[in-house]
């Protein structure tokens, strides 16, 4: 089944007289509990493609369809319930609120939902990612790597039915980076979260049972 | 290439933060405005008392009456006078009494600008047969020409020293109408030797000129003019000296009359009490002002921390990242300098403008250079804190942030597991940015605290400004002259006999003159009681003289003392006129009925008002506290007594712990006998042979005193506050039968009506005319015309100032909290996006910031209120505690929480509008547009 598809997909940055194409006419499709890896070198429009395709950037022309249902047709409310409940992403730059601890980071999504978290899943999530420690330290008191697998919990906490993650092991240690990653396969199998991911490590690419490679904005199979 | 330098740094910095930067050159603009408008309006306050005393007095430092020309010539050479002039007194011109008279002169250039005329009218003499006249002399003489008439009046041409008998007709066409400056020089620089009785020879008056004719007139055949010589010091500190100078080096040059220093009246008041509230106002703007600018510079480096952590990673040294925010301070304020002085000037200038025409706006170049380089200082420090801790941080601390975990350790902060978004987000902002919220708190409760106490001070005022009833009062009664035993028992007291009544009533301008009388009688008791024990401690007569207090006495001890012993003059009195029982001496005070039913109609507490048993003498009024209440206390090592009317009866009594209370123990419908001590002495023999005997420790009792006694029934008790006489207890009679009483007497005071109603231009013409009519008595003139303006003038005033400096305050207030929250807004955007990203819709991320207002203004504007209650309720409580020093102001301030709490809301909701419309504009944006770093 279908989750997620971008048709036409396109954005354009202005910067003065040049036009830069981070994204030049993409038209995939992910199928749900897929694990796809983007790849490509760097400035080639990975991020930007997984921000257009998470609602966090409006594309230039195109559109992204979830469900069935295209994005276009969401309103702002709409797109922030989409947001914590349906999507987790994992920020290049891990994004966490500095004002909040690790655990309040993680349990944001959740929080913004009004809901109970699921306490057993959540602590499950932190043992795996090793984070047990750090959870009542504010950001600027971590380590990258640290920062970076509280972001990962963070987009974990709310089961969403798609992850979203530039570069989740940019910041670990191959062993780290190993464990996280089949955290993060593991969990998809388990809630049937669907995986994009955009890395530079081959291994992780491996891993995949899609990779698409971006070249100067340009998305090929 | 170009070479990249710190300071092009700086400016192309200053380039991309030009938003902040416009923020930040606004408020030093309006701190600086601040500043210097307040030495501009302090400046001008000075000025304008300067030109005050000019108008009233002229600006010489003396004059030198009935001078010679030798000494004239001495006086010029003297290195310690700056300037000399002279005015040529040609002759005393009268209609038909020599003593309302005026002398004629002409002044010389210096002495024409020592002597500084006012026209009100019309010009300066330039022809022979011209005069230019000051109104009161026309009006003491009762010429009634107008400008261009020509005027014929009786004339004796001088003669040096004083005036030929010979008597001649002088006729002069008025060409000018000029200020009187006359009265007031004789009232407050000539009255030392005025001898009341001897007004024929008043060289004086007749040695200064009020009547001024073209330079050079000549006297008439066989005359030699006066000369009047005007002197200004060398040194201007130093004129206070000149009086003493000239008094030793020219001794018989004439009489010396030294120029009050001070300007008078009501103007002066006005402007003095303006100056005084301008410099209360300055010292809260200029904190308010230095705190929006360290506010906005603390704003600024908040805002830049991790780029001076980055620039300081990268090699910057600390005198380099100082020397960026030097500049760029130094570079704003040179932009903002020029453009707040200039507004500072205009603005100032317009405020002068409507306060009113006897405050004048010269501010000097001094001023301006002052304020300048205050407004610089202002700025200095203001930026040297934050310039100081941007130089101060350690390159990680500053990129990361580390301060929030120093504070996360030390404010204890746990981590949560089940919160909600907004409240927690909000709760956190307040805790790592306090600085910045304690901030805006401040000037939020600067702001209402104001409100809470300055509006209801205001409006209170505004009502209580009621109108007066009568046009104009001259009197000489000063306070309570009627509550000894006896010393108004004599003839001749009051000063207004009926014939000058008669005189005032004869002037058309005048529809009706009234008068007040008084004299002391002797109330007869049995026995005090604690009413009249604690009134009589509060009259001037002590009935008792106990002896200073120990300091281990308890209040009741004193207290006891106090009324126990009966003071030996009140023995010889009593025994001198043969008194068995207790006396209480009281004023009995006269007005006519219509005056007496305006008065005290509304204010009867028992009893009735029946006109015309009081206009026979049979029944009389007492207007005295029903309850009053006595407490003692040491004050340092004086003792403080105090004596409270309680009109309000039992609840004031419960308000308070007294040491001792009574009640009026007289009621309406009983009998009382008053008893007046009489003598033929002259008051003023009286007042010079009881000074005598106070010098040997004795009452004096002259050897004819009497007593009269008379019993009549009490009509009514009236309420004694606000009314005609202020005295705490005093016997209300009618003119009518005030002669019952005792003897008759003069009037002390004459309460005057106009015909038709009064403007400035008659209230001057009267009030000239009435310094006339009372030139050389010890009288005081009260305009209530004069008065009502006043009070209206000062309440525009206050509602201009204070109106211009809470817009300007509310201005920078919002101002400042703006400028503080939008920059944690722009701060925040990297967090608002994140927030977006994980899923908050745009309400929530409202709601963080409404929340963080919403406790910010509840700390600001609660904390405002609740300052200010304290401080009103703590000052009422001491007002309580120290009655006696403090009872007069305690009434003038007000505080009420509703428009404090009004304008907080006001706030508020300005606040809201732009920060959430500020708001709106991110979250609109895509969420990767604000995670974005720069
Ligand atoms: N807001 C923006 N304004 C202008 N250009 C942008 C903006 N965001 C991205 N770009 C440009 O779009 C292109 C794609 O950027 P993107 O961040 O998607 O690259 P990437 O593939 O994620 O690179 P990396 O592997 O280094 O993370 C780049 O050339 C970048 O400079
Ligand atoms: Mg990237």
């Amino acid at each position: 089944m279908t989750i997620l598809e971008c048709k036409n997909l396109t954005k354009e940055y202005y910067s003065g007289e040049n036009v830069v194409k981070a994204v030049d006419n993409a038209n995939l499709t992910f199928e749900q509990g897929e694990f796809t890896a983007i790849t490509g070198p760097s400035g080639s429009g990975k991020s930007t493609l997984l921000h257009l395709l998470s609602s966090l950037e409006n594309p230039t022309s195109g559109e992204v369809i979830y469900n069935g249902e295209s994005l276009k047709k969401y309103n702002d409310n709409q797109l922030s319930i989409l947001r914590r409940r349906r999507f987790g992403f994992v920020f290049q730059a891990y994004n966490l609120v500095q004002e909040l601890t690790g655990m309040e980071n993680i349990l944001l999504p959740v929080m913004l939902d009004k809901k109970k978290p699921d306490e057993g899943y959540i602590e499950k999530l932190v043992d795996v990612l090793g984070i047990a420690d750090r959870l009542s330290h504010l950001p600027s008191a971590m380590s990258g790597g640290q920062q970076q697998r509280i972001a990962i919990a963070r987009a974990l906490a709310n089961k969403p039915a798609i992850l979203f993650a530039d570069e989740p092991t940019g910041n670990l240690d191959g062993k780290s980076g190993r464990e996280v990653l089949s955290l993060l396969k593991y969990v998809s199998a388990e809630f049937g979260i669907t995986l994009i991911l955009v890395t530079h490590d081959l291994g992780v690419a491996e891993q995949a049972d899609r990779v698409l490679t971006m070249r100067d904005g340009v998305c090929k199979n | 290439m170009k070479t990249f330098t710190l300071s092009v740094f700086a400016a192309r910095d200053l380039r991309r933060r030009k938003k902040q930067y416009i923020a930040l050159t606004l408020g030093i603009v309006f701190s600086m405005i601040f500043s210097s408008g307040v030495l501009f309006f302090l400046s001008c306050v000075d000025a304008s008392l300067e030109e005050n005393r000019f108008r009233t007095y002229g600006k010489q430092d003396a004059l030198l009456l009935g001078t010679t020309e030798d000494a004239l010539s001495r006086l010029r050479s003297d290195p310690k006078i700056r300037a000399v002039g002279a005015a040529h007194v040609i002759e005393k011109v009268y209609t038909d009494d020599p003593a309302k008279g005026s002398a004629v002169g002409w002044l010389d250039e210096t002495a024409l600008q020592l002597a500084y005329p006012i026209l009100t009218e019309g010009r300066m003499p330039s022809a022979p047969g011209e005069v230019a006249a000051e109104r009161d002399a026309l009006l003491r003489m009762g010429v009634d020409a107008a400008v261009g008439e020509r005027f014929t009046v009786a004339a004796q041409a001088a003669n040096g020293g004083g005036y030929l008998e010979s008597i001649y007709e002088s006729t002069y066409t008025l060409v000018g109408v000029l200020a009187g400056k006359r009265g007031a020089l004789e009232k407050y620089a000539l009255n030392r030797n005025v001898v009341i009785a001897d007004r024929e020879v008043p060289t004086e008056v007749f040695g200064l000129p009020a009547l001024f004719v073209c330079a050079g007139t000549q006297t008439a055949p066989g005359g030699r003019e006066i000369l009047t010589a005007y002197v200004k010091a060398a040194d201007e500190k130093n004129a206070d000296g000149l009086e003493m100078y000239l008094s030793q080096t020219f001794a018989n040059a004439g009489e010396i009359a030294a120029t009050p220093r001070s300007a008078a009246g009501f103007s002066a008041m006005r402007i003095s009490s303006l100056g005084e509230t301008g410099q209360y106002l300055s010292l809260i703007l200029l904190a308010a002002s230095a705190a929006g600018v360290f506010g906005a510079m603390d704003a600024n480096l908040a805002d830049r921390k991790k780029q001076i952590g980055l620039l300081r990673a990268v090699g910057a040294t600390r005198a380099q990242i100082a020397g960026i925010f030097a500049r760029e301070t130094a570079l704003i304020a040179l932009i903002s300098l020029p453009v707040s002085l200039a507004l500072s000037y205009f603005l100032t200038k317009l405020l002068i403008g409507l306060l009113g025409d006897e405050f004048v706006f010269l501010p000097d170049l001094k001023t301006l250079l002052v304020s300048g380089g205050f407004g610089l200082a202002c700025i200095a420090a203001a930026s040297a804190v934050p310039l100081v801790r941007a130089s101060r941080l350690s390159p990680m601390f500053a990129i990361r942030g580390a301060e929030m975990n120093r504070k996360m350790r030390k404010k204890r902060i746990r981590s949560k597991s089940f919160f909600s978004v907004s409240s927690l987000m909000a709760k956190r902002r307040l805790t790592f940015a306090r600085r910045r919220q304690v901030s805006v708190a401040l000037m939020l409760a600067f702001l209402t605290g104001l409100a809470a106490l300055a509006v209801p001070t205001f409006l209170d005022s505004y009502r209580s400004s009621a109108r007066l009833r009568h046009d104009f009062d001259i009197t000489s009664d000063f306070g309570r002259s009627g509550d000894a035993m006896y010393n108004t028992a004599f003839s001749g007291y009051g000063y207004f006999t009926e014939s000058d009544r008669a005189s005032l009533a004869a002037n058309r301008e005048i529809a009706a003159v009234s008068g007040v009388k008084k004299c002391s009688v002797n109330l007869l008791l049995d026995e005090y009681g604690d009413y009249f024990d604690t009134l009589a401690l509060r009259g001037s007569v002590r009935y008792q003289s106990p002896p200073f207090p120990e300091k281990s006495m308890t209040k009741r001890q004193i207290a006891e003392q106090a009324f126990a012993k009966v003071s030996p003059e009140y023995e010889a009195f009593r025994e001198k006129l043969g008194f068995d029982r207790e006396l209480f001496s009281a004023a009995l005070c006269a007005c006519e009925s219509a005056a007496l039913e305006a008065d005290y109609g509304g204010a009867v507490l028992e009893g009735r008002i029946d006109m015309g048993k009081l206009l026979s003498g049979e029944e009389i009024l007492i207007a005295a506290p029903l309850a009053v209440g006595y407490d003692v206390a040491w004050s340092g090592d004086g003792l403080a007594e105090t004596i409270l009317p309680l009109d309000g009866g039992e609840s004031a009594l419960k308000n308070r712990s007294f040491t001792k209370t009574g009640t009026l123990p007289i009621h309406a419908g009983d009998r009382i006998t008053l008893s007046a001590a009489v003598s033929g002495l002259s008051f003023d023999d009286w007042q010079k042979q009881n000074a005598a005997a106070a010098e040997s420790g004795k009452i004096f009792l002259p050897d004819d005193l009497r007593r009269i006694d008379r019993e009549v029934t009490v009509g009514a008790i009236v309420a004694p506050e606000g009314r005609v006489f202020l005295a705490d207890f005093s016997l209300i009679t009618t003119t009518a039968a005030f002669p019952l009483f005792g003897v008759d007497r003069n009037y002390v005071t004459l309460n005057i009506d106009l015909a038709g109603e009064c403007d400035a231009a008659r209230n001057d013409e009267m009030t000239e005319y009435l310094a006339a009519f009372t030139a050389g008595k010890q009288v005081e003139i009260y305009s209530d015309f004069e008065y009502a303006q006043y009070a209206k003038q000062r309440l525009r005033a206050t509602l201009v100032t204070l109106s211009g400096i809470l817009t300007l305050l509310l201005a920078a207030g919002i101002g400042v909290m703006l400028n503080t929250l939008s920059a944690q807004l722009r701060e925040d955007k990297r967090t608002i996006g994140t927030l977006r990203a994980v899923g908050a819709d745009a309400r929530t991320v409202g709601s963080v910031y409404f929340r963080q207002m919403l406790a910010v203004f509840a700390l600001g504007g609660g904390g405002g209120i609740a300052a200010s209650a304290l401080l009103f309720f703590g000052w009422r409580l001491y007002t309580d505690l120290n009655p006696i020093e403090t009872n007069a102001i305690r009434g003038a301030v007000r505080f009420s929480p509703v428009p404090a709490a009004a304008l907080c809301l006001l706030l508020l909701a300005v606040c809201c509008a732009v920060i959430g419309g500020k708001k709106r504009r991110q979250t609109k944006r895509s969420v990767t547009d604000n995670i974005r770093e720069l």
